[in-house]
Parts: C-alpha cells; sequence; structure tokens
C-alpha cells in the first residue's frame, strides 16, 4: 500500500512510467507553447513586415540622398543637421503643436461633456450614441471636402453666422478652420471611448460620494476623473498621436496655404519626399516626428499617472 | 493531443506566413515587362483620365496593340498634377512606367537625376534630332534637350493669355483693358455687390497652384522689366525693381483698384479658372488654347461669343510678355522594353491632331498649327499662335517645385494677407538662394 505523501519512486512504481509521465508534462508544455507561437506569429510577422522593416527603411533612407527617382547615397546625419538650420521645419513643428493643441484639448472636453451626459440618460441613449459616432465613419476625405464647401466665403458658416470671413485664404484663420473641421471628425470616437470609461466606475463609489454631500464639481473632481485616468491616458496619446499626423484634413482643405498657415509636419514630409523629391530629407523629418510622439506620449503618461 | 494539435496549428501559421511573403513580395510592380519571344507588357502614366483625352488614348492603344499583337498596354490614367508623385512611388520601387507623360516644370528634376533615356530616333521612324524637330515649330523642344540630347517627344506646348468675359466689360460700358492702368481703372466700375456679397470682380488673381501664379509672375515681371530668375536659373532676381514694381501693381489690382478680391477664390487649386467660368470674374491669367475646351463643355454660360482670348495687359505699351510650358512623352532608363516603348510614344505623340481639334492642345507640330482645324479654331490665328511663336519656357530650375511653392507663398501673402511687397519679396529670396541651379 502506498505511503501518503511519498515519491513515485518511493511507491514502487517504475522508473518508465515516471519518465513518460515527465515527458508527457514537458510535450504538453512544449505543445502549448508552440500553440502560443503559431497563434501569435501571424500578428508578429504581420509588424514585422509593415510595421518594422518599413521603419527600419526609413530610417535608413532618412540617412541618404533618397529622391525616389534614383538610387540612395549615404550621407550620414546631413538631413538631420539640416532640419536642425531650417526655419521652415521649426516653424512647421510649432504650427503642429499648435494645431494639436487645438484639437485635443477640445476635443477630449466635448467628449467628456457629452459622454457624462449620454451615460446619464436613461432613454435614446443608442439613438445618440449613433448620431455622436456617425462623423466618426464618414471618411476624413469627405469630411474635409464638406468642410472646404462650408468655410466658403459664401459658406454655410458664415451665412449663418452673418460673417464675410474667408477661412481658408486668411493665413490668420485658417487653421482654426482646419482645427474645426478635425475636432468634428473625432469626437464621436472619444464619446463612445469615454462613455466606456464612465461606465468602468462603480455605482457605488458615486453613491457613496452623493451619501457624503459632494456637489456635482466635487464629484467629477474627486471621483470620476480619477476613475477616467487609465481611459483618458488612452484618449490624449491616441488624439494627439492622431492630430499630429493627420494629413487628409489639411491637405484636402488648404494643401498647407495661403502663405504655409496651415502646413503641418505631415504635409511637410509629403511636400519635401514628393514634391521637391527629397525623400532622405522627408524621412528624416518622419523620424523626428515619430520621436517625438514618442516623447509626448511617455510625457502624457507621466502626467496623468503621476503620485502612482 | 496538445502537442499535436500545436505542431498542426504551428505548420498552419508558417505555410500562412509564407503566403503572405509571397504576396508581399511578388505583389505590385507597374513596370513592363517582357520575354524573348517577343511578348511584352508596356505601362504608361498619363493624366487624360477623362473624355476626351482619354478616348483618344484608348485608340491610339488598340491601334498598337493591333499592330503589335504580342504587345499588351497598360494604361495608368491619374488626376493631372498627381502622376509625378506615382511616377516616384513607380521609380522607388524599381518598376517605373514604361512611358511616362511629363510635365516641362518637372523635366529639369528628371533630368538632374539622370533617369530618362534619350530619344530613339530610329524607333520614332526619323533619321535623326534635326528630322524631328524640323517638324516642330521653333523652340518647342527647348524644355526637353540637355547637352544637346532631347529626352521627350511633345505632347503639348502651350501659354498663358487673358482669358476676358467681354460681355461683362460691355456691360459695364467698357472696352477690353489692354495695359495694367486700364485693368486698375476699370476695377470699381466692374465689382457688383449683392446684399453685400461680392458677385463680380474685374480680375480673378491665380491662387492655390504654385506652378501657374509663377507662369504669371514671371510673365508679368518681365513686362516690367526682368524675369524672376536669369537665363541659368543661378541668379534670382525677385528683389529687383522690375519685380517688386509688377508685384506691387498686383497688390494695389486687390487694396487699391478694388479690381480683384482675391477671397473669392476657394481653396481649390487653380481656384481663379473656376470663378472665371461661373461668371464672378470677368477676366482672368492662367488659361491658354486648352482653356476654350473647359469653357465649352464646363462653362457654357461664358463659353464664346461671351468671353474671349487676350494677350497679358501689358505696361506702358509694351509688348506683352508670356511663358510657355508643355508636356511630353518620355521613356525612363530603368525600362525593359526602350525601343518599344519610344513606339508607343510616337503612336501616342501622333494623336496631336484629335487632341488639338477636341482639346485645344497644340503639340507644337507645323503641320497641325497650321491645319485647317486649327486655322478655324477661334483665337489660334489671332492669339496663340503669334504668342506661341516669340514664348520661350520657364527656367528649367533643378528644385523648381520648391522655388514655385516660396513664390506663390509670398504672392499669397502680398495679396491675401496685404503682406508688405518688399519684404516678402525679400524672404522667399533668401529661401531661394539655397535652390537656386548651381555653376554656370
Amino acid at each position: 500500500m502506498p505511503l501518503i505523501g511519498a515519491q513515485p519512486s518511493e511507491t514502487g512504481l517504475g522508473l518508465g512510467v515516471q519518465r513518460r509521465r515527465r515527458a508527457g508534462r514537458i510535450g504538453r508544455r512544449t505543445g502549448g507553447q508552440v500553440f502560443t507561437l503559431a497563434l501569435i506569429l501571424p500578428a508578429v510577422l504581420y509588424f514585422l513586415i509593415w510595421v518594422f522593416l518599413p521603419g527600419g527603411y526609413g530610417l535608413y533612407l532618412s540617412m541618404t540622398d533618397a529622391s525616389l527617382i534614383s538610387s540612395p547615397q549615404f550621407v550620414g546625419l546631413q538631413n538631420y543637421q539640416q532640419l536642425l538650420h531650417s526655419d521652415e521645419w521649426w516653424q512647421t513643428l510649432w504650427r503642429t503643436f499648435e494645431y494639436a493643441a487645438e484639437v485635443v484639448v477640445p476635443t477630449l472636453l466635448i467628449s467628456l461633456v457629452m459622454a457624462r451626459l449620454v451615460t446619464r440618460c436613461r432613454r435614446g441613449r443608442a439613438v445618440l450614441m449613433t448620431i455622436y459616432f456617425l462623423p466618426y465613419v464618414v471618411p476624413g476625405v469627405v469630411a474635409a471636402l464638406v468642410f472646404e464647401l462650408i468655410f466658403q466665403r459664401y459658406g454655410l458658416v458664415n451665412s449663418a453666422l452673418h460673417l464675410s470671413l474667408a477661412w481658408l485664404t486668411n493665413p490668420s484663420i485658417a487653421m482654426y478652420a482646419i482645427s474645426i473641421a478635425t475636432i468634428w471628425s473625432m469626437i464621436g470616437y472619444y464619446v463612445i471611448i469615454l462613455m466606456a470609461g464612465y461606465q468602468q466606475i462603480p455605482g457605488e463609489l458615486i453613491e457613496a460620494a452623493a451619501i457624503d454631500g459632494a456637489r456635482m464639481l466635487q464629484l467629477i473632481r474627486y471621483v470620476e476623473l480619477p476613475a477616467l485616468r487609465p481611459t483618458l491616458l488612452f484618449c490624449t496619446i491616441s488624439s494627439t498621436a492622431a492630430v499630429m499626423t493627420n494629413f487628409g484634413t489639411p491637405y484636402v482643405m488648404t494643401d498647407g496655404g495661403p502663405s504655409n498657415a496651415t502646413l503641418t509636419l505631415p504635409l511637410l514630409i509629403y511636400n519635401e519626399a514628393f514634391k521637391y523629391s527629397s525623400a532622405g530629407l522627408g524621412e528624416a523629418m518622419a523620424m523626428v516626428l515619430l520621436l517625438i510622439s514618442l516623447l509626448l506620449a511617455l510625457f502624457q503618461v507621466r502626467v496623468l499617472f503621476k503620485g502612482r | 493531443m496538445y502537442s499535436r494539435r500545436g505542431r498542426l496549428a504551428f505548420r498552419a501559421a508558417v505555410l500562412g506566413s509564407a503566403l503572405l511573403l509571397t504576396v508581399v513580395a511578388c505583389g505590385g510592380g507597374g513596370g513592363g515587362s517582357g520575354d524573348p519571344n517577343g511578348a511584352a507588357t508596356l505601362t504608361y502614366l498619363t493624366h487624360f483620365n477623362q473624355v476626351p483625352g482619354s478616348a483618344i488614348e484608348k485608340k491610339v492603344v488598340n491601334a498598337f496593340e493591333k499592330a503589335h499583337p504580342k504587345v499588351k498596354v497598360r494604361i495608368m490614367a491619374l488626376q493631372s498634377g498627381t502622376e509625378f508623385t506615382k511616377f516616384q512611388t513607380l521609380a522607388s520601387a524599381g518598376s517605373p512606367p514604361d512611358v511616362y507623360l511629363a510635365d516641362s516644370s518637372i523635366m529639369s528634376a528628371l533630368l538632374s537625376h539622370k533617369v530618362l533615356a534619350p530619344v530613339d530616333y530610329k524607333a520614332v521612324g526619323v533619321r535623326d534630332k534635326n528630322a524631328l524637330e524640323s517638324q516642330y515649330i521653333s523652340g518647342v523642344f527647348d524644355g526637353y534637350t540637355v547637352d544637346g540630347m532631347t529626352y521627350g517627344l511633345p505632347e503639348e506646348y502651350s501659354n498663358y493669355g487673358s482669358w476676358v468675359n467681354v460681355k461683362a466689360f460691355k456691360d459695364a460700358g467698357l472696352d477690353v483693358p489692354t495695359t495694367w492702368d486700364q485693368v486698375c481703372q476699370d476695377g470699381s466700375k466692374l465689382l457688383r455687390k449683392k446684399n453685400g456679397k461680392v458677385v463680380q470682380e474685374e480680375v480673378a488673381l491665380p491662387t492655390n497652384l504654385s506652378v501657374s501664379q509663377v507662369y504669371f509672375l514671371d510673365a508679368v515681371a518681365r513686362e516690367f522689366g526682368s524675369p524672376l530668375f536669369n537665363a541659368s536659373g543661378t541668379k534670382s532676381n525677385l528683389t529687383s525693381k522690375a519685380t517688386v514694381n509688377a508685384f506691387t501693381m498686383l497688390q494695389n489690382l486687390v487694396y487699391k483698384c478694388n479690381a480683384a478680391v482675391p477671397s473669392l477664390n476657394s481653396s481649390t487649386q487653380g481656384a481663379d479658372r473656376l470663378v472665371f467660368g461661373s461668371g464672378q470674374a470677368a477676366m482672368m491669367f492662367t488659361g491658354g488654347a486648352w482653356y476654350l475646351g473647359s469653357l465649352k463643355q464646363q462653362y457654357k454660360a461664358v463659353a464664346p461669343p461671351i468671353s474671349a482670348a487676350y494677350p497679358y495687359p501689358t505696361t506702358g505699351g509694351a509688348e506683352p510678355a508670356s511663358e510657355s510650358y508643355g508636356y511630353a512623352w518620355v521613356v525612363p532608363k530603368a525600362g525593359k522594353n526602350q525601343t518599344l516603348a519610344w513606339k508607343l510614344a510616337k503612336a501616342l505623340a501622333d494623336a496631336g491632331n484629335e487632341d488639338f481639334t477636341q482639346m485645344g492642345l497644340f503639340d507644337g507640330r507645323k503641320s497641325v498649327g497650321s491645319s485647317k482645324a486649327a486655322t478655324s479654331q477661334p483665337f489660334w490665328t489671332s492669339v496663340w499662335q503669334p504668342a506661341l511663336a516669340h514664348s520661350s519656357y520657364a527656367v528649367s530650375l533643378a528644385n523648381g517645385s520648391q522655388i514655385d511653392d516660396i513664390i506663390g507663398n509670398a504672392f499669397d501673402d502680398i495679396i491675401l494677407h496685404h503682406g508688405n511687397v518688399k519684404s516678402a519679396l525679400q524672404n522667399a529670396d533668401k529661401q531661394v538662394q539655397p535652390l537656386l541651379n548651381q555653376g554656370g
């Protein structure tokens, strides 16, 4: 009779059985690993082919005099040095930050307010969600074309507001027109994301705060916003990245004009690469834009999770 | 069981990934191909993506395929202005089109990168360069020739002039102006408003399309005394007295003469043509002989006899200036079937008569320009033919696109934002200096 707690060898089971069991365990573990690997391999390959390889090639091109129409020659960091001394680059970089700020802050504020209102709606929530989400499913180019018409000198906006502004041909205000169009396109998506965030807040927390006499602003400040931090982090990072790399809206509405007033980094990169046959310089700009986006994301993570 | 399933899934994933890699590696590829039996596929890149241009080319291609039964021709018809981007992406992928309809303004970039093959005279059926060029009016090949070598077969040779809504001037009791001073004097008389909205301006100034802005501005600057650049493109005259005076005159049309309301232009490329076509402007400066076709097809309300073509107004009785530009069929060096490609280019270039009668596009050939069809075209013998005979291409600048954008931005600043003319031109000049052609 085997002793309780005794090891198999001590119980008189043969070494063969023991080995078979161990092999089975290892086989199951290996099989599981292979299965896992098999599942992630297509995704890894996808990213390798479509993200990392082009990214690596882009990094290489950024150190060449590539023109796209002839063989590139290695020039080291010359393109990056050129950027440092280019007024146009710094002006465009600053303009892109302005554009990002003009779009991200209002987009998140409006989305937050709308998400809160819709979450509290007892009836018609699905209808409101659909309405808010609709702009997001309108293709960006179509939205930009429509806004281009709306912002004409005698377009809908001026007619409705009894104004006579040359929205798209006045360098002082053209960027606002583009920002408004971008905000309109993005809000729906972030309302849905923030609504999902709101629904994650435990009802007990809200009730407890209400019982303790918290007013609405206190509820938002001390309960809702802290609970929404992870969602807000995602929204801030993704919206900033989306705006900083937005090519379609400024390209369609103004093509960077008038007088470069709406020329943002993606447009400048496009111009360098495809219009001016300076793909190497364009790639260097793209690399710096990537680095800036990553640094911004890191900064946002730090700010939103400060003290945690 | 687990491990067998794992192995199966692993194999499936590897197989799938291998397929994906194969698709990625073998997919795409725009260039033509050939085989030892003479079978080949030629691709050509054109901006004729609408009838009648696309129909004319399709007819040529069908005839070419019939004459060369083993050859297939693949047409890549893109919107005008986007074809250079497509050319670059195809070239960078190692498969440039076999034939490409290149804009004269980008020829300098193409030639400086040495990506084009010189004309194969035998393939295009002529003895030599002189035999080919003798078929065309003088100067047509200047835009496609470097160091005595010719790199293109002309498809279009055009210039700009004024298109004038004659009826608008008559209704205001005015004659069509022939000098810039007259244009200024007529401004207020032609400015019409309705419920506070401007419904008519005298002139639509060009915005948003820098290359056409520069063709216009260079011509006006020449009327005022000097072109924007010297002939070799190594020196800028942007801050010269002539250029400053020319830009000041154009700014005055907006802010002193009430002749132009540039904010009427939308942000669309070539918006001045749309404004004129819609009847909101009585005059515009970026249309050539080909604009007649646009008027007849798109803007019937202002088509001749309502409107007519004239040379540009002048300053103080000087000769009106204009600048020529064009398109030519070129063959990239990297193409696999260059002889066939030149034969196709020749066949496409030979459609000049039809291009002219159906679209108003003159290819520069003497036989086309003096044909009965041509002489019966409105304004051909009175305006376009004499202007083209004395016209020359814009200076060939290796960084032409970038320089055009800089000048276009300066002009936008001057006319849209009432910018200071001198400082706008000085700023543009500073940006242009490092981009000028090097050497003599």
